[in-house]
């Protein structure tokens, strides 16, 4: 099956960056998203993480290498057609309703949805109730609920957003979040870039860390957390095991129980997304300077 | 390409509910309200003056008839300068303007060719300044009469040319705007208006004494700055088929050199159009937004 996303070796040199001393924005970079996949793209700031984003989606032009969205090259109509795109700094014109600005989206992304499928998003990213409502009488967080609505129309194939959740409150993340798994459930791609973990890891299928350009990390949040030790609930209390892993298990409970401890408890321990997240970044050195 | 028409005319709807939502649209209103209040007070003072027979040894006829078109020159320079400053307005922001504030980016993302995103910007200009143009000429064109001066040579081919003249300024203005913000757009865009009616002056001062050079070379300039040929053209249709006295008074007006509205100006006009919407599509793909 076509990936929703590949990029192969992908580069970026913005102009005027050798002449400041900065390296590439993007040096090199494969990465795939699978049909109906949610991938978090983490790094710090500067990390290349919204260049990223952009050349997928056409904006920046790439200095090498490729990017196909479901076989279409980046960049071109057909590519365009396939994606939507929520970015980390956006605004749409303040004299337009919500209706009317995925009215507008609607007939730019030639979706025939119609007003069905505006009052599903509306309802779906929770403005069931504004659609009568003035993007300029909005809040930033109502606003960007409106953006991922608008990143929807058409069911793309691809949905790229770029922080997405940097002005919602609690309970608009954990939207955030359910319309994510709504999408992986209908087949759709999700590429969403954070340097938030804890919502990445929650929501991930794979996570990807990118630092000063380069992918220095990737898999699921599981696999990337690795392995935290064992711990067993005893009568004397817990007891934490660092080295051992799944596969100690039961030999380990064997082992108590044939020393006369009950056993009230057993719990595999992973490490963190926190915790790989630092070592990787701090390996590789670290904030773009 | 099918799809191009509509998509240009897409985006052209989005710019002109932009003009009709700014404050833009009021400003115009109130100066134009402005001018012609003034200008037809100064219509009614200096026809009826005329009137009382107080001039020259001239027949009274020819006179107000010099006089009237002498008075209509200035409206068609008046609604040019004006019109013009409509077309800078509604197209200094198009590209590097609106891609600061994340306006554009939601836009380009969508599968739209650059060049309608370009070309739909210079039609909505070029709509609204056509609209401008023609409700302008016609409220000056009725009070020149209305004081006693006759009425022009042919009114709908003035408005013509000075509407083709503010497609020629908002394809400027678009093409600036790939390179610069607003503010810098507008300063550009309005200085280049000032050059090309500076050039228009220079040269019929140049014909009037005989200096080949200087008529060369500032016709010159004003035919590469297409708007104000177009602008002489409006000028020139206003004495169509007018001889005597009042033909020869705005020649020698104080409003530029006129020329004839000929099919090799519409096409090499046309083709400046072309050459400068391509010249921003161009620049508009280049760009990293
Ligand atoms: N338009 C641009 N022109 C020049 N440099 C840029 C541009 N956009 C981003 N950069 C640089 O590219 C690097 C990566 O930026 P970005 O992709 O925005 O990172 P992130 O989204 O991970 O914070 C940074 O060093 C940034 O300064
Ligand atoms: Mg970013």
């Amino acid at each position: 099956m076509t990936a929703a996303l590949q990029t192969t070796e992908l580069r970026k040199q913005y102009p005027g960056a050798q002449r400041k001393g900065r390296g590439d924005a993007l040096g090199g970079v494969d990465l795939t998203v699978a049909p109906g996949e949610i991938v978090g793209l983490l790094g710090p700031n500067g990390a290349g993480k919204s260049t990223l984003v952009k050349i997928v989606c056409g904006l920046v032009r790439p200095s090498g290498g490729t990017a196909l969205i479901a076989g279409q090259e980046a960049g071109t109509r057909a590519a365009a057609a396939r994606l939507g795109y929520l970015a980390e700094l956006f605004r749409y014109p303040p004299w337009l309703t919500a209706e009317a600005l995925l009215t507008t989206h609607q007939r730019l992304a030639r979706s025939g949805g119609g007003s069905g499928e505006r009052a599903e998003l509306l309802d779906l990213v929770g403005l069931g109730d504004a659609a009568a409502v003035k993007v300029g009488s909005m809040s930033k967080g109502m606003q960007q609920r409106l953006g991922l609505a608008q990143s929807l129309i058409g069911r793309p194939a691809l949905v790229l957003l770029d922080e997405p959740t940097s002005a919602l409150d609690p309970v608009g993340r954990a939207l955030v979040r359910d319309v994510l798994g709504e999408l992986s459930a209908r087949g759709q791609s999700v590429l969403l870039s954070s340097h938030l973990l804890a919502e990445v890891e929650q929501v991930a299928d794979r996570v990807a860390i990118i630092a000063r350009g380069q992918l220095i990390a990737e898999g699921s949040p599981r696999d990337l957390g690795g392995a935290g030790g064992v711990e067993f609930e005893l009568a004397s209390g817990t007891s934490l095991h660092p080295t051992l892993t799944r596969d100690d298990i039961p030999d380990e409970i064997e082992r108590l129980v044939a020393r006369g401890e009950r056993v009230y408890g057993v719990r595999e321990l992973r490490g963190t997304l926190e915790q790989a997240y630092l070592r990787a970044v701090r390996e590789h050195g670290g904030e773009a300077p | 390409m099918t799809s191009w028409p509509r998509d240009v005319w897409l985006v052209a709807l989005l710019a002109l509910s932009e003009l009709r939502h700014r404050r833009s649209l009021l400003v115009v209103s109130v100066i134009t309200a402005g001018f012609l209040a003034l200008y037809g007070w100064g219509a009614f003072e200096i026809l009826g003056d005329l009137d009382q027979g107080a001039t020259a040894d001239l027949p009274p006829e020819e006179t107000a008839r010099g006089a009237g078109f002498i008075l209509m020159g200035i409206g068609v320079f008046a609604t040019f300068s004006l019109a013009s400053v409509l077309a800078v307005f509604t197209t200094m922001n198009t590209v590097k303007g609106e891609a600061e504030q994340g306006l554009l980016q939601p836009l380009l993302v969508r599968p739209v060719d650059r060049s309608a995103v370009v070309s739909g910007r210079v039609l909505a200009a070029t709509v609204a300044g056509g609209i401008y143009c023609a409700i302008v000429i016609t409220a000056v064109s009725v009070l020149t009469s209305s004081a006693g001066g006759s009425p022009p040579g042919n009114l709908p081919q003035v408005v013509l040319g000075l509407t083709g003249a503010v497609a020629i300024v908002a394809a400027f203005g678009v093409l600036v705007s790939t390179f610069l913000g607003s503010a810098a757009t507008g300063l550009a865009a309005t200085m280049l208006i000032s050059v090309g009616f500076f050039a228009s002056l220079v040269r019929q001062i140049g014909e009037a004494t005989d200096s080949a050079s200087v008529e060369t070379w500032a016709g010159r300039v004003t035919d590469v700055l297409g708007f104000n040929a177009l602008y002489e053209g409006a000028l020139g249709s206003l004495t169509d088929g007018v001889t005597g006295i009042a033909g020869l008074a705005l020649q020698l007006g104080p409003f530029g050199q006129q020329r004839d509205l000929s099919t090799a100006l519409t096409v090499t006009s046309l083709a400046e159009l072309a050459i400068l919407i391509a010249l921003a599509t161009w620049r508009l793909r280049r760009l990293d937004l």
